[in-house]
């Protein structure tokens, strides 16, 4: 047993009202710079969508993550043999049309326009050639469109929903959307750090954030095709690829990161997770089925005395591990079951979670027409809106039974508070409910206040950071790593 | 106890250095004609008296042909003359293919000598012009078959690339030359690329006569004690001649180069067309884009 700790997160879907304040904090944080326009470290999704960059998660296209032959796993469009034949000429990259080509708009004009009889405008100008442009689309083009032939009915996730389930899914009266707010994964296998043909990626020893070495990084843009979620970005101007950093200095003085700190639907949960490095390769090349079950086998009760002995033994903190178990990530995911990993097929055992949004099983059609609610137990999960086939195919790699056991379970805390609140359901039938999820009135009554009323200390449980004890202060992260590929350790002149 | 260096003793010293340096010079003026055959060994290389053509000019009667001071000037420096513009110098130099005599600052007496052996072959049997030659030629036909065997090809190989050492110790060939054959690995860059020599330097003679009496500084240095036998310089001659011989470019082959490569290059593109036939090709955008933009 190898165990390590790890900054997880928890992203309540149901809570999150599309608003961008986490991208915007992220970007007037970090990516506002020259080179960086483009990206968004953090960006906020319309589901059923394309998403940014577009169609991100087909993988035909992008030959991101890992794939699984046999017993081995092998990245999908990087590594050492197509990492060579790619070198010089990597089409399986998102081009700039797939992101979205930058713009600002002329301002100045505002102000500085000559007396005419036209009000001024401020017409959009790209960031790339500062010339006059027309906007052809953006980060959040498709944002709430949730209908639209171009980019809902394009999603990738369709492919797994039957052509009947798509065509009542696209009926006027069915249409519905959530929304899907990503960040880098920081995930326990990630297929970023094992592209990079200069070691330049690396995972931090103590608490597992996934980061670009700039001075390593030749930019070879391996990453970028490698990440599945597509959360590597190529930065034009410096030369060098750059990525989420969790905020790692704001989490090192005990802030939270930019992100989380701004969001106005409190969706957001950070804390430490135990886990057992020892089965990230057998939980890497589970199959399909058995990928969301086995990684929550990897995540470790940080309450287990065992445990806490192992853990302090591999040198984590008291105050580290006093974080785990204060950790609300570590409720939703291992606890209370409620949180799942976005596409775990991808096999880089990522560690945002995601509490599937569970508001769409609120309405149905039922003989042509909408009831906003359902007679029978469980609000007809099977009938949402969003089918079930859909929602697994964004969060179990396609498991369906997963999926339903945590929007029962949400669906019966539900009634509960219904029933506590305003008392107009059936005793029998919500026991009935609880006891098939197995969740007691304790635990409901703690899903509702994590969910509902949680203060900041609760939604963030930042360990102290002990960066006098990180590994790559004592040794070379790189020396560590093996073969890890062609070996520069100082930067060309180049960019800036 | 004093020393007394007197007037006297310098004026030994004065008669000592006086005749030393009067015996210098004598010496230098006393260069015979005898001397003249030795000195010419060094002209060998390039230059017969009577035998023809070797690298430069046959120099028979040349004392008839050109006037003394002008050959004296030519031997010093001849590139020289070529730059100030002397017509026959520029002449002689064109019509041996721009190939620079060496300068071989000798002092007068030597050149005097030189010429004055030259000039002892007379011109009395000149009338045999057309007749010698071509029965020179085929001498030189029957010669060229008795010593051109794959025996001595493969000798001569050997010489050069320092498989077989030289019979008086000198160096292997390849320490300074390259010789681009399928057997040879790359020589030495000091010196010349001896690929072409053969036809450069006017066949066997020419070659004979570098290898027997090295002309070049430094091959005459490296070579001043560890003489090329007569056989090994016969079988680099051979040597020499093959790689020559082996090294044509003509102008079909040049044309087949340019025919395979373009070959090549359309077999490599759908290759590479056929392998990455699955790629990303444009962005997942474009039909939106496109439709945009009409």
């Amino acid at each position: 047993m190898d165990i390590r700790s790890q900054i997880s997160m928890v992203f309540h879907l149901d809570k999150c009202i599309g608003c961008h304040t986490c991208s915007i904090a992220c970007k007037n944080t970090w990516t506002d710079r020259k080179g960086a326009e483009y990206m968004w470290w953090n960006n906020v999704e319309t589901k059923p969508g394309t998403g940014y960059p577009t169609k991100w998660e087909d993988q035909k296209i992008y030959k991101g993550g890992w794939e699984k032959k046999g017993d081995f796993l092998n990245l999908k469009g990087a590594g050492k043999i197509k990492g060579i034949k790619n070198l010089f000429h990597n089409p399986n990259m998102p081009e700039m049309d797939d992101y979205y080509e930058p713009w600002t708009y002329e301002y100045s004009n505002l102000f500085d326009a000559p007396e005419g009889d036209d009000q001024p405008t401020a017409r959009p100008i790209s960031l790339l050639t500062g010339k006059p442009m027309d906007v052809k689309g953006g980060p959040n083009w498709d944002d709430d469109l949730s209908g639209t032939p171009d980019y809902a009915r394009q999603d990738v996730n369709l492919n797994s929903v039957s052509q009947a389930e798509q065509e009542a899914m696209f009926q006027l009266e069915q249409m519905t959307m959530h929304y899907l707010p990503r960040i880098c994964n920081h995930c326990l296998n990630p297929s970023c750090v094992a592209s990079c043909p200069s070691g330049a990626i690396y995972k931090r020893g103590e608490d597992g954030i996934v980061l670009v070495n700039q001075n390593k990084c030749r930019g070879w843009r391996m990453c970028v095709t490698a990440c599945p979620y597509k959360k590597t970005y190529y930065n034009w101007n410096t030369g060098k690829s750059e990525k989420c950093i969790l905020c790692f200095p704001r989490l090192e003085t005990g802030q939270t990161p930019a992100c989380m700190h701004t969001c106005v639907g409190r969706i957001r949960y950070l804390g430490v997770m135990l886990y057992d490095a020892d089965l990230i390769n057998t939980v890497a090349i589970s199959d399909d089925a058995d990928l969301v079950s086995n990684q929550m086998e990897i995540y470790l009760d940080p309450n287990d005395p065992k445990i806490i002995e192992a853990a302090k033994k591999n040198g984590i903190s008291d105050d580290t591990l006093e974080a785990a178990q204060k950790s609300p990530v570590y409720k939703f995911v291992k606890e209370w079951g409620l949180a799942l990993p976005l596409h775990p097929e991808f096999r880089t055992v990522p560690n945002l979670f995601y509490v599937p949004p569970l508001l769409p099983t609120m309405g149905k059609v039922e003989d042509g027409n909408y009831h906003n609610s359902a007679k029978e137990l469980f609000g007809g999960i099977e009938k949402t809106r969003l089918p079930i086939s859909y929602m697994a195919s964004l969060f179990t790699a396609g498991n369906e039974d997963t999926i339903k056991t945590v929007l029962k379970k949400l669906m019966a805390v539900r009634w509960y508070r219904r029933d506590e609140t305003v008392g107009d359901q059936s005793k029998s039938e919500l026991e009935v409910m609880l006891k098939e999820v197995g969740v007691d009135h304790e635990v409901a009554d703690d899903i509702y206040r994590l969910t509902s009323l949680p203060t900041v200390k609760e939604r963030y449980v930042i360990p102290p950071a002990h960066r006098e004890e990180a590994l790559e202060m004592i040794e070379d992260s790189g020396d560590v790593k093996g073969n890890t590929g062609f070996g520069f350790h100082h930067k060309p002149e180049r960019g800036l | 106890m004093k020393i007394d260096i007197g007037s006297s003793n310098k004026r030994k010293w004065l008669v000592i250095i006086g005749i030393i340096v009067a015996t210098l010079i004598f010496n230098t003026n006393s260069v015979s004609a005898q001397d003249g055959e030795l000195l010419f060994q060094q002209c060998r290389a390039c230059h017969s008296i009577g035998q023809g053509k070797l690298l430069g000019p046959d120099l028979l009667d040349v004392g008839k042909r050109r006037d003394a001071v002008w050959m004296k000037n030519f031997i010093k420096s001849s590139q020289t003359m070529v730059k100030i513009g002397d017509a026959q110098a520029v002449e002689l130099f064109e019509e041996y293919n721009k190939l620079v005599m060496i300068d071989y600052n000798l002092p007068d007496a030597e050149i005097n000598a030189i010429i004055k052996y030259i000039d002892s072959f007379s011109t009395e049997g000149t009338d045999n012009g057309e007749a010698s030659s071509s029965a020179a030629d085929s001498l030189a036909a029957v010669y060229l078959a008795t010593i051109d065997t794959e025996g001595n090809r493969v000798r001569g190989k050997e010489i050069f690339m320092g498989e077989r050492n030289l019979k008086n110790g000198g160096t292997a060939c390849i320490s300074c030359h390259h010789v681009n054959t399928s057997e040879s690995i790359q020589g030495g860059l000091l010196a010349i690329d001896l690929t072409k020599s053969f036809s450069r330097n006017g066949g066997l003679p020419g070659i004979k006569g570098i290898l027997e009496f090295p002309p070049y500084p430094a091959m005459k240095d490296a070579y001043q004690h560890a003489a090329i036998t007569e056989e090994e310089s016969i079988q680099l001659q051979v040597f020499l001649m093959h790689a020559d011989e082996d090294n044509v470019i003509s102008e079909s082959s040049l044309f087949d180069l340019v025919k395979q490569g373009i070959i090549g290059a359309m077999i490599l593109l759908v290759i590479i067309s056929l392998v990455w036939f699955k790629r990303k090709k444009r962005s997942v955008n474009y039909d939106i884009i496109q439709r945009q933009r009409r």
